[in-house]
């Protein structure tokens, strides 16, 4: 069951050919390196753009998203294994 | 020249669902509803093909579907997370052809007769690599469907899912429309195929080979267009969608965590929906004349009403008070509590409305407009009007689009 978790979290991305792409994150304490980009979107918030990362890490899968206004990164949700 | 055209028809397979299993792999192979929102009671909004094993369907509630399937995993849907890959599904299939219709949010006509040898050495190689590239850009599974004509493409896209690829010529309609019910036929429901079976018409074939005269007098023009569509003909041609000038209604609906007969959250609800309806045609310059309104009692019956109004609309208020007149003449006092309402405006044009100068009209307006700027600033209902507050009603679950503007 995967739980909202909606914290700011520190992220290491790649920016290359004009895309971002999420290689590992913090949180709570511990380095989580990303496998896969399951799925990838954008919304709105506002005026903010957000870009959201589905993906699968060690211990399980997680929602990244990324306000380009702010250039904050968050951790929506959390599903572990 | 009908025998000379290439058209495709790209159908997801179990869209909402799918997205959800590619962007969660503990997901996957598991069966799973998506719904307005996991923990409210809603209705099954799509369904895994694991789901669809156990014959869980589309507008099950979620107890229902699992008195089928206790297993089932109820996920609440993200219309962004749609809207977006929906979008960058027809991104792709205008790599293709400009040509591209789009029917639903996970299904598109394309007109191929020009493009598809630039892109391959036969119909069929076409067909596989737009599979192939959805699936490697964003892991989802499709169906294809190429014949001479859309309902011939859409017949064959509906043959073989999941992850079909299907071509039907003009040579195999004989055999297909033998034994094809016709309700399998695109633009042929419950109601029509129940008509047409009191005719003696039960396939493809028996409507081709109906009297045209007899059709005509039946169902009028649309009966001599469904007798060609049993012959496997349509003219019709594929509209390329690069506007939203043919969106005929707009709206929303709620199911309500509980049944309620309570007027102050019915009221709120309405009020709710109706601001997002206002927000949505505000939003593309359209206002609209007809408001409708939908109410769902505990026991499933369902009822529509709708109401003309003297002049056009886009505003919260005015949809509110028009679809709240409705309810008050026509399910009020309640029988039933209610489970779910739906509001919608339809005869749309773009912004025809009369100037008005009396005071409440002008300062109705500017309160509209104020709305907007804050909503486009700090995003959708970051103010509402008090009356829409009320503790039953999600934020920003639940009201979902029923369906993508009908077209």
């Amino acid at each position: 069951m995967s739980t909202k978790i909606k914290e700011s979290i520190r992220v290491g991305a790649l920016f290359e050919k004009g895309r971002v792409r999420p290689v590992w994150f913090m949180w709570q304490s511990r380095r989580y390196a990303i496998r896969e980009v399951t799925l990838y979107w954008q919304d709105r918030q506002g005026t903010d753009l957000q870009s959201h990362f589905g993906v699968h890490a060690e211990g399980g899968f997680f929602e990244l998203m990324l306000n380009h206004i702010s250039l904050c990164w968050w951790l929506m949700q959390a599903e572990q294994d | 020249m009908q025998s000379q055209r290439v058209i495709f028809h790209v159908d997801m397979n179990a869209f909402f669902a799918s997205v959800e299993q590619q962007c969660n792999p503990h997901l996957r192979g598991k069966p799973i509803v998506v719904c307005g929102n996991a923990k409210l009671r809603t209705v099954v909004a799509a369904c895994s093909y694991e789901a669809k094993a156990f014959g869980i369907k589309n507008g099950m509630s979620i107890p229902e579907a699992k008195l089928l399937c206790p297993q089932v995993i109820p996920v609440g849907g993200s219309s962004a997370r749609y809207v977006f890959v929906s979008h960058r599904i027809f991104e792709i299939l205008r790599e293709y052809t400009p040509h591209v219709e789009v029917f639903s949010i996970d299904e598109a006509f394309m007109d191929m007769t020009h493009t598809w040898s630039l892109k391959g050495h036969s119909i069929e190689a076409v067909g596989r690599s737009i599979k192939k590239q959805i699936v490697k850009e964003l892991g989802l599974r499709s169906s294809v469907g190429m014949a001479p004509n859309k309902l011939l493409a859409k017949l064959g896209s509906n043959r073989q899912k999941p992850d079909g690829l299907v071509r039907i010529q003009m040579g195999d309609i004989p055999t297909l429309m033998a034994r094809l019910p016709i309700e399998d036929l695109c633009g042929i429901g419950k109601q029509l195929k129940l008509a047409l079976n009191d005719l003696g018409i039960f396939t493809g074939a028996d409507l081709g080979a109906a009297s045209e005269s007899m059709m005509v007098k039946r169902f009028g023009v649309y009966g001599r267009k469904m007798r060609l569509m049993g012959q496997g003909v349509d003219y019709s041609p594929v509209v390329a969608t690069a506007s939203d000038d043919s969106v005929k209604s707009m709206g929303h609906s709620y199911t309500l965590s509980s049944d309620t007969s309570n007027e102050e959250t019915l009221r709120g609800v309405l009020l709710r929906l109706s601001e997002k309806v206002a927000r949505r045609l505000r939003k593309k310059s359209y206002c609209g004349r007809t408001v409708s309104l939908t109410v769902r009692y505990a026991g499933f019956e369902t009822r529509s009403w709708q109401q003309v109004q003297p002049e056009n609309v886009n505003s919260g208020l005015s949809i509110y008070h028009a679809a709240w007149r409705l309810f008050m003449r026509h399910s009020w006092p309640l029988k039933y509590r209610v489970r779910l309402l739906g509001v919608s405006v339809s005869q749309l044009n773009r912004e025809a409305q009369q100037l008005n100068f009396l005071d409440d009209e002008v300062k109705r307006r500017k309160i509209d407009a104020c709305l907007d700027t804050m909503s486009d600033r700090f995003g959708e209902f970051s103010i509402v009007r008090a009356r829409a507050l009320g503790p039953l009603i999600s934020k920003t679950h639940g009201f979902l689009k029923p369906e993508i503007e009908r077209r």
